[in-house]
């Protein structure tokens, strides 16, 4: 099996088909086929950004202006969750331009 | 248009259409809402220890012991009036299913509800009693214990993904006619469970979902964009895809942020 294309400032991300996203008493979960994923608040915040055109430094400027913080780890922290999110199934990732 | 409730029993008594013991009885629909008009019907809901023989044999199913639903229907003043006959057992059977147990447990019952089930859950809410209300009370307060509206609201969450992902994959093979059709009943879905989480049920009577959108404030969406979408006044026959993808994005947007 092929390994996953990494997740790089240049990603561009889109929800598959399938996944669903619930928020039931406070916690807001994401299920693909195989996995349920519980997403924090941060993520969320991500989440709601993610259109299949914004790339994954946009996003990381996005979460740095909400949450005032750095825009490099900002991105980061956009780039570990990508990972984590397709590695479950509920997060599709373009290949960068 | 209204109805006189504390003529319903009397009028159930003389026609031969009410069981000697009887738990209560109550009116449901567009008339108990203020929304009735010259061609509306007059649902009601009787409920009984033992159940009812039909004198027209008619009888819709359900997903409970027993498994049917006896009703008839009469006219009065020129007014059809539809009456169902649901057991005690059969009212205990359907609370139950939407317990907090049933609704946290991933193959609980409130998944095999029937319409009729449905349709009597969206009906609770605003029924109004034809006797002294005991019963109506007690039972509304067992809906709020319960996972009432997490439940309704969860079924057009699912029935909108579904949808979403119908829509979505015609899209993609290049079938855009139908990918619009199928972003509809997406719309309509989410728009219902929308509503439901804001305690405006009605799924089963999409003719009123305007009305009941007048009725929620949702920053989510609003009445005009609402109104806009039903009509499709952003549909672009040369760009059907737009629709669809703005639908879509609408009914994530929704099942992201509505609280079950």
């Amino acid at each position: 099996m092929a390994a996953a294309s990494p997740v790089t400032a240049a990603s561009v991300a889109s929800l598959p088909l399938n996944v669903r996203i619930r928020r039931h008493r406070g916690t807001v979960l994401a299920a693909g086929y195989e996995h349920v994923v519980e997403l924090s608040e941060t993520a969320v915040f991500v989440w709601r950004h993610i259109d299949g055109v914004r790339t994954v430094a946009e996003l990381g400027r996005l979460l740095a202006a909400e949450y005032a913080i750095d825009e490099e780890a900002a991105t980061q922290d956009v780039c570990e969750l990508f990972t984590q999110l397709v590695a479950h199934g509920v997060l599709d990732l373009a290949r960068p331009a | 248009m209204s109805v006189e409730l504390s003529s319903v029993i009397p009028e159930l008594k003389s026609r031969g259409l009410l069981p000697d013991a009887y738990e209560t009885v109550f009116v449901s629909g567009s008339v108990v809402r203020g929304w009735g008009n010259e061609t509306s019907d007059v649902d009601v809901h009787v409920v009984a220890a033992e159940p009812w023989t039909s004198s027209i044999g008619e009888a819709e199913h359900v997903a409970l012991e027993p498994a049917t639903l006896p009703y008839e229907e009469t006219y009065v003043d020129g007014r059809r009036w539809d009456v169902e006959y649901w057991t005690t057992g059969q009212l205990e059977q359907v609370l139950e299913k939407i317990s907090e147990e049933q609704f946290a447990d991933d193959r609980g019952a409130w998944r095999t509800l029937s319409h009729h089930e449905v349709a009597l859950l969206e009906r609770l809410p605003y029924a109004a009693a034809a006797d002294d209300g005991a019963w109506l009370a007690r039972t509304r307060a067992r809906l709020d214990a319960g996972a009432h509206r997490s439940v309704l609201v969860a079924r057009c969450l699912r029935n909108a993904d579904g949808s979403v992902e119908d829509a979505a994959g015609q899209l993609a093979a290049g079938d855009a006619d139908s990918a619009v059709l199928a972003a509809r009943l997406a719309f309509h879905h989410a728009v219902d469970g929308l509503q439901a989480s804001l305690g405006q049920f009605g799924s089963l009577w999409p003719k009123w979902r305007a009305r009941r959108m007048r009725l929620v404030e949702s920053a989510i969406l609003p009445y005009d964009r609402y109104w806009a979408l039903e009509t499709m006044r952003t549909y672009d026959p040369e760009d059907p895809g737009a629709y669809v993808r703005e639908i879509i994005s609408l009914c994530r947007q929704i099942s992201l942020e509505v609280e079950l």
